[in-house]
């Protein structure tokens, strides 16, 4: 939950709200490294000092030079939800109405002539803040930052413009993996964070949880989305990656909610603060979960080819050989090899005469170039080749079920297929964690509620006396609805984790997933 | 003491209404209660009406009409009138329709103006 005062507590209880928002977007992306942040006793009120980000982040995005336009502002929209039931990457969306009766977002080839015609154009960065007017003072929190996915929607006739945008993971979603790099023995956070610094993040634009699960060795081969593998990553530990409303990138373990503050009840929902609830019908319940995992580990150095018959190698001439490998190779030495005049290898040894001009190494490949430097031709009737291959060292599988949900409502089956998972023990309890919340249809709810804009994904709710943890939020602001928000939550019991140097040996608090 | 529209004076109304125009969401929630979310500041309208009259009060009128829509910029009303003072404030206009009480030459006419806080 993000921190609000007192008062701002007791205004968005008040059964009359002012309602505040605003949104900033930079149309020209003008982007200052120079720019210096607000800062009391040297900026001046009304200068070009812009506002940080609360808790003092700051992140590239702060630095774009952004034009208000809240004064035309006449509806707005966002969403955020965690990816249910294994976790995973989420992205936010928003969607901002405008009111364009001077034109000011009418673009050049409908006849705009504002001093935005030519910056009307997607990618743009956007920010858009929330919260309430009260003592007087218009009091806002940050509720989303991304950039704006495609060109304004302008209508002439209803003189509006709409905006929509995704936050930084949409742009994750389309930059690619170029060159195809391996890893070894790196944690979660260690790979996402070595993604996020090649793709130009600095590190004060993102928070990582420590990875739970040591990866002994990753692949990323050419042409895969970063997102897609992040995602794979995060999954494999039920961990979450997402962008925070204040525009902090973040990965949290499947242990992050296990510890104050998220332990602690944050808001207890009132029956005059909600407006509807709904229990979602019964899609969502998962009854049969099967986890399939191969993980690979790097292996010593051992025999990786050996060359089955002969190749034939032209007098004078160079010659190809392409070797694809059953697995991804962390190493490969340089080929042995033996040469001689017959094919059969009873005539004269010409070793010496073959040289090996280049060798490239691929991921699961190689590509060695040899050179018969004799007037004669030559055959390879020998070659083998050492490396270090990571091989699929175990297959782990497992099946669980929930048999009441069985009974009751027939199998409900999901499969988990990720290559990430490492042991059977943690297969185990991830197949037994999503039964034990998707298996109960009571487990989850979605009301609607006057909003609060300052709850957080993963904060502990109390509503009808039980204890819910939120997964999703969708914020609305119109002048028909008000300012509303839809909240998904998963029923949770608190549960004491075992924490060394606090808990006791023999006592009730368990040992962590 | 008289009304101003775009720092020009204007004939003072036959009639003169003014409203409070407040943007607000109202729910209701499940215990009951009614609660509303505020849009922005209170807006007031005033409606003038004006009963036959000449030509020229009323083009004086049409003309920073005609310049509103030109613009698109909201103009300044004011009145000074002893009981009833309006400090400046941007407004928008509409006059849209007029009726002929008279016709001949005089062409006498009654309209209603209407200002809406910007």
């Amino acid at each position: 939950m993000q921190a609000v005062a007192t008062g701002w507590t007791a205004e968005e209880r008040d059964s009359t709200r002012k309602i505040i928002a605003s949104t900033q977007v930079s149309w020209k992306k003008s982007f200052l490294s120079t720019i210096r942040l607000f800062t009391i006793g040297v900026s001046t009120i009304g200068g070009v000092d812009t506002i940080a980000s609360p808790s003092g982040i700051t992140s590239d995005w702060n630095k774009y030079q952004y034009d208000d336009e809240s004064e035309y502002l006449t509806g707005l929209s966002y969403e955020r939800n965690l990816q249910v039931p294994i976790g995973g990457v989420a992205k936010a969306i928003a969607e901002v109405n405008l009111d364009n009766t001077n034109g000011r977002f009418t673009p050049r080839y409908m006849g705009g002539n504002s001093a935005l015609f030519t910056a009307v154009v997607p990618r743009r960065p956007m920010i858009i803040n929330a919260g309430f007017n009260y003592n007087g003072i218009d009091n806002q929190i940050p509720q989303f930052v991304g950039v704006t996915t495609k060109t304004p929607e302008t209508s002439l006739r209803n003189s509006t413009t709409k905006l929509q945008a995704d936050d930084f993971i949409g742009f994750l979603q389309n930059r690619y993996v170029d060159n195809t790099s391996m890893f070894t023995g790196l944690s979660t956070d260690t790979v996402i964070g070595n993604i996020l610094t090649d793709l130009g993040y600095a590190t004060a634009q993102y928070n990582l949880d420590p990875g739970i699960s040591i990866i002994p060795f990753g692949l990323f081969e050419v042409g895969t989305r970063y997102i897609d593998i992040i995602n794979k990553l995060v999954q494999a530990e039920n961990g979450n990656f997402y962008q925070d409303e204040t525009g902090v990138l973040r990965f949290e373990n499947r242990q992050h909610y296990d510890s104050a503050p998220y332990t602690q009840v944050q808001r207890v929902l009132a029956t005059s603060q909600v407006i509807e609830a709904k229990a979602p019908d019964e899609s969502h319940i998962i009854n049969v979960v099967e986890v399939k995992s191969q993980p690979r580990a790097k292996q010593t150095n051992q025999l990786v080819f050996t060359l089955s018959g002969t190749k034939e190698l032209a007098a004078g001439a160079e010659t190809e050989i392409f070797i694809n490998f059953d697995d991804p190779m962390l190493s490969i030495d340089n080929p042995v090899y033996v040469a001689n005049r017959l094919s059969d290898g009873t005539g004269t040894d010409v070793t010496s005469s073959v040289s090996l001009k280049a060798f490239s190494k691929f991921a699961k490949s190689c590509k060695i170039t040899f050179r018969n430097n004799s007037a004669a031709t030559a055959f390879i009737t020998n070659m083998t080749m050492y490396g270090r291959p990571a091989k699929v060292t175990t297959e782990l599988y497992t099946r669980m079920q929930d048999d009441s949900s069985v009974t009751a409502y027939e199998e409900r089956p999901y499969k988990i297929e990720n290559d990430y998972i490492q042991s059977q023990s943690w297969a185990n309890s991830f197949a037994q964690m999503v039964l034990n919340d998707f298996s109960n249809p009571e487990s989850l709810q979605e009301i609607t509620i006057r909003a609060l804009p300052e709850l957080q994904m993963g904060d502990l709710i109390s509503w009808q006396g039980r204890y819910w943890r939120i997964y999703g939020i969708k914020t609305s602001i119109s002048p028909s609805g008000g300012f509303l928000q839809t909240i998904k939550i998963l029923q949770r019991t608190i549960v004491s984790y075992f924490r060394i140097g606090i808990s006791t040996i023999g006592g009730t608090n368990q040992i962590a997933p | 003491m008289s009304y101003t529209l775009n720092s020009t004076n204007i004939k003072s109304p036959n009639t003169l209404d003014e409203s409070n125009n407040s943007q607000y969401a109202q729910q209701r929630t499940l215990q009951g209660t009614i609660n509303r979310d505020y849009f922005g500041d209170n807006k007031r309208v005033w409606r003038l009406s004006y009963q036959n009259i000449q030509k020229a009060d009323f083009d004086t009128i049409n003309t920073i009409y005609q310049a509103y829509l030109s613009t698109g910029t909201a103009v300044t009303w004011v009145s000074t009138e002893t009981n009833y003072a309006i400090s400046s404030t941007n407004v928008h206009i509409n006059l849209d329709s007029r009726g002929f009480t008279v016709g001949g030459e005089d062409y006498i006419s009654s309209f209603t103006l209407i200002l809406s806080e910007a």
